[in-house]
């Protein structure tokens, strides 16, 4: 799987380390030493990931998060300082799909880059086992990745989206914070629900416009599900 | 634990009760000896002056009316009888006239056998004499003079002035006095209670404050009070809280400033070492060991970093953990799949693994490998993992069949840096123990140690039951 990642990273011996080691793995990697360069090169290239250390000279990493989110709905992967509990926290508030605590065994980082590409990528070649959702007023065209709600698209990311698949798909179900960290982030039990909680918060945020927000419910001890 | 902050002793820098107590007293004692020393002095001046006035009185009434009985008897021209009740008379008193043996008495009732006989025989051998006494039960001065009358000196005249009045005036004055001593008694306590409230005021705020320090609250300030001697201690007390501040904010910074500066240098090295071990074939063999020797130091070292990191969050209480509702089992069953060679076993099969535990997952992982890597390390061995369920909560036990941990090492093996016997053959830093017990406590739960069935160590995690929804 080639997937195509942006890497921002100021230390130049751990940047080519593991882009190396991810090039390895057959990842195509982009990287930058700043947010700033990285943002102004980023019209002209294509990317699947973005994978941002927050401690970044000049612009922060979590600006360059904010400033990704706005333009791209790729993933956006923070590495955080080992247990870092503020930073995950802001990092995730400002845009992030998920993050990773560094330092990280090359290994462990390309397998964690595997799961989420293999979960949002749209695979080419890859026969679609998927059938457009019909959810009330909205459709959810999973090939495509496109949420169409009375006939005005919705602007989602691609994590967004597939939470909103997940939720959709099983409706009118609730689905725990597990069982979307296994679906949409492929993680297992031991997945981080905040990662969750934050992709409610801001799907919520976009089906406002489109009098949907108070259908994604919150079920109390449980997780979340999709009304009409 | 040394760590846990809940356990720590709540601090009393001062025994309230006591300092107000002490100032009441205080107060009391100081007011009530100067009342005392004042109130007396004050009485015996007055005493003195009143008696002094008193009996200068009577003893100018009494000679003068000796000296009229006197030109009387020279005279000789009326009964003794009679010139004592005209000459010899004056409001409240009586006088009487001795003539050779014979008494004379101004008044019926004078009962001049009161008269002390030592008065009496003083002034009949001449001699004048001025005293008080108690003539019955009334105070009286009395004054004994000879009357000399030419060759005869036989007749001597005595008199007695009741000082009845006052004695009532000093009995009135000593009363107001020992009141006044009372008052001023009870107004010093209550002066010593407020003061003592005054000061122990802000006292009282400093200890509160002095005990949210302790908890870990750097935020208080006192208020500053406006004596300016208590204004020290506040502002003392407020600068040293500030300074502590940012202290430990000089110590967090420091902290995360090393662990940066430590940790980017290591990402490089273990990135550049995981290269090279994937290009281990490649690699002559010397090159090869090399690097797996590299790497293998390079992993422990990060962990050990790591571990050092996670302690200092321990030690300045910034932790926060991620708490959440999970399914025990299926969580065990995620980490054991990581690890192919571990197996899980369930005590009492029927019910467990359905529960949900209140757990921070992360944090579980950590302690989960850390026993595990732990039993591989100084047993030897691969540990079973048995779940045990209670009312309450689940135990989750890491057993191996290896040498057991001594009784008598069992209490301190939590502690930090301490380790097993032969542990320099051993890797870890000696802190994953106490870590994982630290993990445990945030979650509610706990990490205890005993003997396993095969006879071996038994590490046990026990995690609260959460709410379940299944």
């Amino acid at each position: 799987m080639n997937g195509n990642i942006l890497f921002i990273e100021d230390d130049s011996d751990i940047r080519k380390v593991i882009s190396t080691a991810l090039e390895d793995e057959g990842f195509v990697i982009h990287q930058f030493p700043t947010g700033e360069l990285a943002l102004e090169a980023f019209p002209k290239i294509e990317i699947d990931l973005a994978l941002i250390d927050l401690r970044l000279p000049g612009i922060s990493g979590l600006e360059v998060v904010r400033r990704l989110r706005s333009i791209t709905t790729a993933p956006l992967v923070i590495l955080t300082a080992f247990g870092d509990s503020y930073d995950v926290v802001a990092g995730l508030e400002a845009g992030a799909d998920d993050f990773l605590g560094k330092p990280i065994a090359t290994k462990e980082l390309s397998a964690r880059l595997r799961a989420i590409l293999r979960r949002t990528m749209v695979q080419v070649g890859e026969i679609p086992e998927v059938e457009d959702i019909i959810f009330g007023p909205m459709v959810l065209y999973p090939l495509r990745r496109e949420a169409i709600i009375n006939e005005i698209a919705v602007e989602l990311t691609n994590t967004e989206f597939m939470v909103l698949v997940a939720l959709a798909r099983i409706s009118p179900n609730a689905a725990t914070r597990q069982d979307l960290l296994e679906q949409v982030w492929g993680y297992d039990y031991l997945g981080d629900s905040r990662l969750v909680d934050m992709q409610i918060y801001r799907l919520r945020g976009k089906l406002e416009p489109h009098g949907l927000k108070n259908n994604l419910v919150t079920v109390r001890g449980h997780g979340f599900k999709l009304v009409l | 634990m040394a760590l846990n902050l809940s356990s720590r002793k709540r601090f009393r820098f001062f025994k309230r009760p006591t300092l107000r107590a002490k100032a009441i007293f205080t107060g009391l004692l100081i007011a009530f000896t100067i009342s005392l020393v004042t109130s007396l002095f004050t009485y015996q001046i007055a005493k003195r002056y009143l008696t002094n006035q008193r009996v200068s009185i009577a003893t100018s009434q009494i000679s003068i009316a000796s000296r009229l009985v006197a030109r009387a008897i020279t005279d000789g021209n009326s009964p003794l009888d009679s010139l004592l009740s005209t000459s010899g008379s004056f409001p409240n008193s009586q006088t009487a006239i001795r003539a050779n043996d014979e008494w004379f008495i101004s008044k019926a009732g004078f009962d001049v056998n009161l008269l002390p006989a030592s008065m009496v025989d003083l002034v009949a051998s001449g001699t004048p004499v001025r005293t008080q006494i108690l003539l019955g039960t009334t105070p009286v001065i009395a004054v004994g003079i000879p009357i000399a009358i030419n060759d005869s000196s036989n007749f001597v005249f005595f008199g007695t002035i009741e000082i009845t009045e006052l004695q009532r005036t000093l009995n009135l004055l000593q009363n107001i006095f020992i009141v006044g001593l009372i008052f001023s008694t009870i107004g010093g306590a209550f002066i010593g209670l407020w003061l003592s409230r005054r000061v122990s005021e802000p006292l009282k705020q400093v200890s509160n404050a002095a005990e949210r320090i302790a908890l870990g609250d750097f935020s208080i300030k006192i208020n500053i009070p406006t004596e300016p001697d208590l204004s020290i201690i506040a502002k003392s007390f407020n600068f040293m809280t500030k300074s502590l501040q940012m202290r430990i904010a000089r110590e967090a910074r420091f902290g995360a400033v090393v662990s940066h500066e430590l940790r980017s240098p290591l990402t490089a090295i273990r990135g550049a070492t995981d290269l090279l071990e994937g290009m281990q074939s490649e690699l002559p063999p010397r090159a090869a060991l090399s690097v797996n020797i590299l790497r293998a130091r390079v992993i422990s070292f990060e962990k050990i970093l790591n571990d050092l990191i996670e302690i200092s969050r321990y030690e300045s209480g910034t932790v926060h953990p991620n708490l959440e509702s999970l399914p025990i089992q299926k969580m065990l069953e995620a980490l054991c799949k990581r690890r192919s060679e571990l197996h899980l076993a369930f005590i009492d099969q029927t019910e467990s693994g359905s529960s949900f535990v209140q757990v921070d997952a992360k944090r579980f992982q950590q302690i989960f490998e850390n026993l595990v890597s732990n039993a591989r390390a100084y047993a030897e061995d691969i540990p079973i993992i048995r779940i045990e369920e209670s009312t309450n909560e689940v135990l989750i036990h890491f057993d191996d069949s290896g040498i057991g941990v001594p009784e008598d090492a069992q209490a301190t093996i939590f502690d930090p840096f301490v380790r097993g016997a032969h542990h320099s053959a051993k890797p870890g830093s000696g802190l994953g123990l106490t870590i994982s017990t630290e993990h445990a406590h945030i979650m509610g739960g706990n990490l205890t140690v005993s003997t396993s069935p095969e006879g071996g160590a038994r590490f046990t995690v026990s995690l609260k039951k959460a709410e379940d929804f299944t």
